[in-house]
């Protein structure tokens, strides 16, 4: 090692901190006469030398004594573990000091350690907690995500049945509609029966066999009862052209078609029937237009 | 503090026995305590505090002055012994000066202010070593009240080499720091 390596050292020298090598290292580089590090050791031993201070404990009453008396027995250092017997026995009021002096070393040792341990085990703890913080924050923008796509798919599934709907309704509006473009269409108007509240009903038949019919102010029917439509022929007589209810604006409507085999239409009216209607008219009539 | 130290040397030199007992009686207690703190016994706490007396009584010769104080002197052999009975492989390692030197005055009774004077370094050695992080003390005093060696304190911490060698550095850059104005040659 160089000289400033082992200057680097000489603190752990003067405290006993070296390995039996690395002192012997430093022991022969002071014998060789470094003065930098003899004065720099000086220094440190000091340092070293002031450590038992920290420790308060009052010795053994009789411990002096003991000393005095081996002293003037002439007694000898090497001596002294044969005689340990003859120590004076402690005072049992010294335990308490001797076990907490005894413990304090381990229990700073144990309470760095512990300590090492704790805040080692804290922070893992702690990034634990974050982790499940994270995933349960997580999951739960997970399950809120699911529920939001779920709705939104609920959204537009209604609105997809919504928009077929409308697609279907205008298809049927446009086909309805479609008959007003044709040319040759005759107008049929209906009018209230003597005995009936005033109403008014318009036929739009187009010359292939389509018709269009629309009722206006007729009186919203009891349940169980349904208007219908007739065409009245000049072979058959009443034909059924169909049924309808009244809206909610109070408009009956009704798409029909002109029937072929049953001669010459003559007229067109409406009866009240029962619910799902019947081959030839039973109920009152309503209205009635001539062709 | 150095006439002092060389007074009691002297009187130990020249066997007068009432200077052991000063000796003793400013140092017995933390003689015995440093002791008890290594073994954690206190049979064996005495027995090492009457050796390490007895050891100065008998090799006072041995004592350098320009080594060191007297009670440091005293420390290291309480110390050593401790070690010693600690560890029996591991023996203490210490460079001590074996110059005479001529004894030429007597012993006086312990001054009032000498006690003080012993005080008041305990005071700074106690304020040092609260200087220390936890970490830094443990293991400063695995160091010196277990003899263990930096490598056995990283064995025994389950810790680097390094990080135990620098944390020792520093420690005792910190008690030194501290120690200023009782260290007599800073």
């Amino acid at each position: 090692m160089t000289h400033e390596e082992l200057k680097q050292d000489l603190s752990l020298f003067a405290l006993g901190a070296l390995t039996a090598e690395e002192s012997q290292e430093l022991e022969r580089h002071l014998a060789e006469g470094c003065d930098e590090c003899e004065g720099e050791i000086q220094h440190w031993r000091e340092v070293v030398e002031l450590m038992p201070l920290v420790a308060d404990v009052e010795a053994p009453p009789g411990l002096r004594d003991e000393l005095m008396r081996r002293v003037a027995d002439g007694a000898s250092t090497a001596e002294a573990p044969a005689r340990r017997a003859q120590v004076i026995p402690l005072r049992r009021r010294w335990m308490p000091i001797a076990l907490a002096a005894a413990a304090l070393l381990l229990i700073a040792y144990g309470i760095t350690r512990e300590a090492d341990l704790r805040s080692r085990l804290t922070s893992q703890q702690e990034a634990v907690a974050q982790l499940r913080t994270a995933l349960d924050r997580a999951s739960t923008n997970l399950a809120q995500g699911e529920v939001e796509l779920k709705r939104a798919r609920d959204v537009l599934a209604e609105r997809e049945r919504d928009a077929s709907s409308l697609r279907a309704a205008l298809a049927a509006a446009e086909q309805s509609l479609s008959l007003l473009h044709q040319p040759g269409l005759n107008l049929v108007r209906l009018k209230q029966t003597p005995d009936a509240k005033p109403a008014e009903g318009h036929v739009l038949i187009s010359p292939s066999g389509k018709a269009l019919f629309y009722a206006f102010d007729l009186a919203p029917l009891p349940e169980g009862k349904v208007y219908e439509l007739w065409w009245i022929t000049e072979k058959e007589g009443p034909v059924n052209a169909g049924l309808f209810r009244l809206d909610e604006g109070g408009l009956g409507q009704v798409e029909a078609a002109v029937p072929t085999t049953a001669g010459a239409i003559k007229a067109a009216a409406v009866t009240i029937e029962p619910e799902g209607g019947v081959p030839k008219p039973t109920g009152p009539m309503v209205l009635l237009g001539n062709v | 503090m150095v006439a002092e130290v060389e007074r009691l040397a002297v009187a130990l030199g020249r066997r007068e026995e009432s200077a052991l007992a000063e000796l003793y009686d400013r140092y017995g207690g933390t003689v015995y305590a440093l002791a008890l703190r290594m073994t954690g016994d206190q049979g064996m706490a005495q027995e090492i505090a009457l050796d390490a007396f007895l050891q100065v009584w008998q090799q006072v010769d041995r004592f350098d002055s320009r080594q060191g104080s007297l009670e440091g002197w005293l420390f290291t052999i309480a110390r050593s012994r401790a070690i010693d009975r600690m560890r029996a492989a591991r023996a203490a390692k210490r460079n001590l000066a074996e110059e005479k030197r001529d004894p030429d005055e007597s012993v006086a009774a312990e001054p009032p202010e000498r006690m003080i004077e012993l005080a008041e370094r305990q005071r700074f050695v106690r304020r040092a070593m609260t200087e220390l992080s936890p970490a830094q003390r443990a293991t400063l005093e695995l160091a010196y009240f277990q003899g263990l060696s930096h490598s056995e304190i990283a064995e025994r911490l389950g810790e680097p080499l390094g990080t135990v060698k620098t944390r020792i550095r520093q420690a005792m850059l910190v008690l030194r720091k501290v120690l200023i104005p009782v260290l007599a040659t800073s």
